[in-house]
């Protein structure tokens, strides 16, 4: 009994067993695992490529000034029309966190015109499964597909990025890709502009259209000289789209109107849709590659090795981090309750949860920017429907995902067995079955089958993917829709229970968006843990910006 | 003290002298005052009964009570060891006999019907403590994070395992630390923070007014002083008995009460105190069986005693619990009728009880759905040994909206031992079990499938001086992981 009294009397437990295991849990984030689909990440060469692609600024399009719902905003980073001049690292800052600091106002990330979100870290980025907040992307390199033609973000379009590729990168992209070289057409972009006239055509050759690099083009009833590879041009995005998207061809579509009424105008006149088939297909290959190499550069931003990770190491009572930190640690794991999301070494646990955020900031949509019958009506799960019902969060991004044509069973995925089972992704039991395949992300394939069946699909409505807090300190502004600009105004959403202030709520909040009961102290202390969460800086070779070469002659 | 002890019946009076102070101040209290000496220790609070002998001597805490003051006797004080050669062995037995006379004279005046009201008495204690919680802040619970052990209650916010009141420190139950748990903020009256710590459980007074020889008033006010904190003071002070009794026969049997009384739910009731418990620390059902409600109650000896019938009307139950499962000012119309038919026979030195109890009313706290709970309690007593055992079983629907608590207690059990070695010292087993939700949808889950392990010893340093030592293990059971969360505790009652 003595014994038992005076041991207790030695000190005051700082951490219980329970806390210090789930701290333990917390630390030491090991290396991002393996992604089948994307055979180059780990290829030195692929990850120096990729990494002048994520510092090239010359890849974007030209501003559009368009948010989500194609609405015209005035804002964007370049005037409408003009070159962008923006690079990934433009919105995601390797030396912030892979954080967006200079999109203005600062709510949603500002591109060619406004997303509807604010733009996530890329640091860490290769931990996840699914990725956007939303999740309707199941790897980095299919995100990057989307990413680079997204009219609200880079705004550019395959052919411009791939003629980039073979104007100033052939070489190592063909170190880097032997097994898919570039077209023998794609030479440089002012040879291919010096043959091409002025609005995109093929200069006759004595009346007659060259063949060598052009082909006949005959829509309706007229037929004009097409170059086989034109400097500019994508997918037109119709709702139903080209042969290269779904397998189904749709061909030329020039003039014809897209799905959304205020959508522009099918892409660079339709340009891409009209290429053979097969230039095509080889161009769509060649722009997965430039995505996949710039996964493999983001697989190594990693931030790891933070001051809350060496205090772990050397236990409890070093004092590696201040008082105030260990104090906020306890919280973490105890009363604030955080680890219940923001668990595991990367402090995410990559599900997505309602926490009662309401949809109000510049430029975020809210559920009266979706009429019924509109573009964002979110009446309807149908994946062929082209709703794009933005302010659902992961109700939108799930059904996304169901009919994404860049998973990792699609036909660009390096994952021969994931792919080999595509038809069978969208069939509860066979996910139930064989939810490990495809490094695990089969399940989501299926989510909204699923929660549609169980009469459940509107309670994905509202929540978004938790982020990771490591760096957290560094990546402002915080919540899906930049809500908050600093960390004491999120801990005031959670301890206030999410429930003061204005705006739009989508779904219901999660139940434990309930007032926490901490004290000013408490929320002190919080922060000061937070800030223990920013990683060691990236080594030089991979966080310094390279030379890019020269703006190419679009 | 040998020679006594010869006579079993007369041996626990003897023992039960020395507590009695009721029996020291000989008073027609009551009809069977004389074995009321062995609970005469609850003296302090015995206003459960004008009678409540009926009741304490069946509840067999004689041996608390026998132990509590086994010396505490201004009227018969054991032998002095005699001086070598100075035995008159005659002259010894003649004043035995004389004294066993002046004893059973006592008891025949006690049994009969008061002819006047008892006199009023002060009494009360101090029960001072000193404990250390061994693992997880001195908190009986753990974050469920994320769900991971249990993932069937994904749809509950915060699901916690383990049980919020298993760490008690003292025989108010007090815990030693509530824990910091996400979204609450409650009055957490020890908060040692997983320290160990001297503490002053409660100051006690009560006090016993014979209105009229069959009228007796009781109240119990217990003081506990905590520390206050943001300039509120942390002392209160906790009226939790006053009621009115009343003998409509002459014979004593029958009793009925009205006021602020104790449960008729189980057993432990009658030892829920600390001078009176044998014990530190209440079981894990005593949440459910101790708690005070305001009411009428009724109880009848029948059959020669052999069978004692109890039933109550309160506002509300009998819980201790803080998670609205009674109120004591009802605030719905529904009342709480409770009951327990007890069975009693004597198997040579033992006194053997089976009994049954129940309760069904209206779950308070803003909440009008009916709640119950129901249970069988054995205890089979001697003079040195007391066995117990009980199992309880309950529910209350809860309502969210008035943000009171859904119980489902699955199983509640635990089987008591307590053993007097010899009249200062003595031992404690318990084993207990207990199986429950407490829920408040879809916000918070406690989540219990626990089991304990008790072991204590007491010793009588003096008359009206009790110390206690009780070692607690804490242990889980089902998907929830184990984690450390013991308590050795220690009290010291004086009793005045």
């Amino acid at each position: 009994m003595l014994t038992i009294v005076l041991a207790a009397c030695e000190g005051p437990e700082t951490f219980t067993d329970s806390e210090w295991s789930a701290l333990r849990a917390l630390s030491a984030l090991p290396d991002p695992p393996a992604d089948h689909s994307n055979k180059y990440q780990g290829d030195p060469a692929v990850i120096a490529l990729g990494k002048k692609f994520y510092f090239d600024p010359w890849f974007a399009g030209e501003a559009t000034h368009l948010d989500m719902l194609y609405r015209r905003t005035g804002v964007g980073r370049a005037p409408v029309g003009a070159e962008l001049e923006l690079s990934c690292n433009s919105c995601h800052q390797v030396d912030r966190g892979g954080s967006d600091l200079s999109s203005v106002p600062r709510h949603v990330a500002v591109g060619a015109g406004p997303y509807d979100v604010n733009s996530q870290p890329t640091l860490n980025s290769a931990y996840y499964s699914l990725l956007y907040w939303n999740g309707r992307a199941d790897s980095l390199w299919a995100q990057a597909v989307a990413v680079g033609e997204a009219e609200v973000s880079m705004a550019s379009d395959r052919l411009k990025i791939v003629w980039r590729i073979a104007d100033v990168y052939r070489d190592e992209y063909t170190a880097a890709f032997p097994e898919w070289p570039l077209p023998a057409l794609m030479d440089s972009v002012a040879a291919q502009k010096a043959r091409l006239l002025a609005d995109g055509s093929c200069a006759l050759d004595n009346g007659a259209c060259p063949l060598a690099t052009c082909t006949p083009l005959t829509v309706g009833t007229t037929t004009t000289c097409a170059p086989r590879f034109p400097l500019r041009g994508r997918p037109g995005y119709d709702g139903q789209v080209g042969l290269v998207d779904d397998g189904t061809f749709r061909g030329c579509q020039k003039g014809l109107p897209r799905g959304n009424p205020l959508a522009p105008p099918e892409p660079f006149d339709d340009a891409f849709d009209c290429m053979p088939i097969a230039n095509q297909l080889a161009v769509t290959r060649i722009y997965v590659n430039w995505a996949k190499a710039l996964a493999a550069y983001e697989a190594t931003l990693l931030s790891r090795d933070a001051a809350f990770d060496r205090w772990v190491a050397a236990g409890p009572e070093s004092e590696l981090i201040s008082a105030a930190a260990r104090r906020g640690a306890k919280l973490f794991v105890g009363k604030a309750a955080c680890n219940d999301c923001h668990n595991t070494p990367l402090l995410s646990d990559q599900q997505f949860h309602n926490i009662g955020v309401p949809q109000v900031g510049d430029h975020v949509p809210t559920p009266a920017d979706c009429p019924a019958g509109g573009w964002c009506d979110c009446v309807s799960d149908d994946v062929n429907q082209p709703f794009n019902c933005l302010p659902d969060g992961a109700r939108d991004g799930l059904r996304k995902l169901q009919s994404g044509r860049y998973r990792r069973d699609s036909i660009y995925s390096d994952d021969a067995g994931c792919q080999r089972n595509q038809l069978f992704h969208a069939e509860p039991g066979y996910v139930a079955a064989d939810a490990r395949e495809c490094d695990g992300r089969v399940p989501h394939y299926a989510e909204v089958v699923r929660a549609r069946a169980e009469h459940r699909v509107d309670t994905l409505a509202g929540r978004w993917r938790t982020p990771s807090l490591r760096d957290v300190a560094l990546t402002p502004p915080y919540m899906h829709n930049g809500r908050y600009q600093t960390l004491e105004q999120v801990l005031w959403h959670y301890n206030s229970g999410g429930t003061a202030g204005d705006g739009t709520r989508i779904g219901a909040a999660d139940p434990r968006i309930s007032p926490l009961a901490l004290s000013e102290a408490d929320l002190a202390d919080l922060i000061a843990f937070l800030e223990t969460l920013t990683g060691a800086p990236l080594p030089p070779e991979v966080s310094s910006p390279p030379a890019i070469p020269p703006r190419s002659p679009f | 003290m040998k020679a006594p002890l010869a006579c079993c019946g007369l041996a626990a009076l003897l023992l039960a002298q020395g507590s009695a102070r009721a029996l020291a101040a000989p008073e027609p209290s009551g009809p069977k005052a004389a074995p009321r000496g062995e609970a005469a220790s609850d003296g302090v609070n015995d206003g459960d009964s004008v009678n409540d002998d009926d009741d304490s001597d069946s509840d067999g805490d004689g041996d608390s009570d026998d132990s509590d003051g086994a010396n505490d006797d201004d009227t018969y004080q054991p032998d002095e060891p005699p001086a070598p050669g100075a035995i008159d062995a005659t002259g010894e037995l003649a004043e035995l006999r004389d004294r066993v006379s002046e004893l059973e004279a006592h008891l025949a005046a006690a049994e009969k019907p008061p002819t006047a009201p008892r006199p009023t008495r002060l009494t009360g204690y101090a029960d001072l403590g000193f404990f250390v919680p061994l693992g997880n802040g001195g908190a009986g619970v753990v974050r469920d994070a994320a769900h991971a052990y249990f993932p069937q209650y994904a749809d509950y916010g915060w699901v916690f395992y383990g049980d919020l009141l298993a760490t008690a420190v003292n025989s108010a139950g007090e815990v030693a630390d509530l824990g910091e748990l996400p979204g609450s903020d409650r009055f957490d009256s020890i908060d040692s923070r997983g320290n160990p710590s001297f503490v002053v459980n409660e100051v006690n007074l009560s006090i016993n007014a014979g209105l009229t020889p069959r009228a007796l008033l009781t109240a119990s006010v217990n003081f506990t002083p905590r520390q206050g904190r943001d300039f509120a003071l942390g002392d209160w002070l906790n009226v939790d008995l006053t009621q009115l009794e009343w003998l409509p026969t002459e014979d004593g049997r029958h009793s009925i009460f009205l006021g602020k009384m104790e449960s008729v739910l189980g057993h432990e009731y009658r030892a829920r105190k600390a001078e009176q418990h044998f014990g530190i620390t209440p079981t894990l059902l005593a949440r459910y069986t101790t708690g005070t409600a305001v009411g009428v109650k009724v109880r009848s000896k029948l059959a020669g005693d052999h069978l004692v019938l109890a039933a109550a009307l309160t506002n509300g139950s009998s819980g201790t619990e803080q998670f609205h499962f009674h109120d004591e000012i009802d605030s719905n119309p529904g009342k709480t009728l409770s009951g327990r038919v007890a069975g009693r026979i004597s198997l040579g030195p033992a006194t053997l009880e089976v009994a049954a109890s129940g309760q069904v009313g209206a779950q308070d706290g803003g909440a009008s759905g009916r709640a119950y709970l129901y249970g069988v309690d054995v205890q089979l007593t001697t003079i040195s040994l007391g066995l117990r055992a009980q199992w309880l079983r309950g529910h209350a629907p809860g309502d969210p909206e008035a943000r009171a608590y859904r119980l489902e207690l699955r199983d509640g059990a635990y089987l008591e031992a307590s053993y007097l070695i010899n009249h200062w010292l003595g031992l404690l087993l318990r084993g207990e079990l207990r199986r429950a939700e407490v829920a408040l949808p879809p916000e918070r889950l406690y989540l219990t499938d626990s089991w304990r392990a008790v072991a204590g010893a007491r010793v009588v340093l003096a008359p009206g001086l009790l110390a206690k030592l009780e070692v607690v293990h804490n242990g889980e059971l089902g998907a929830a992981p184990e984690f450390r969360n013991d308590i050795v505790t220690s009290s010291f009652v004086v009793s005045y």
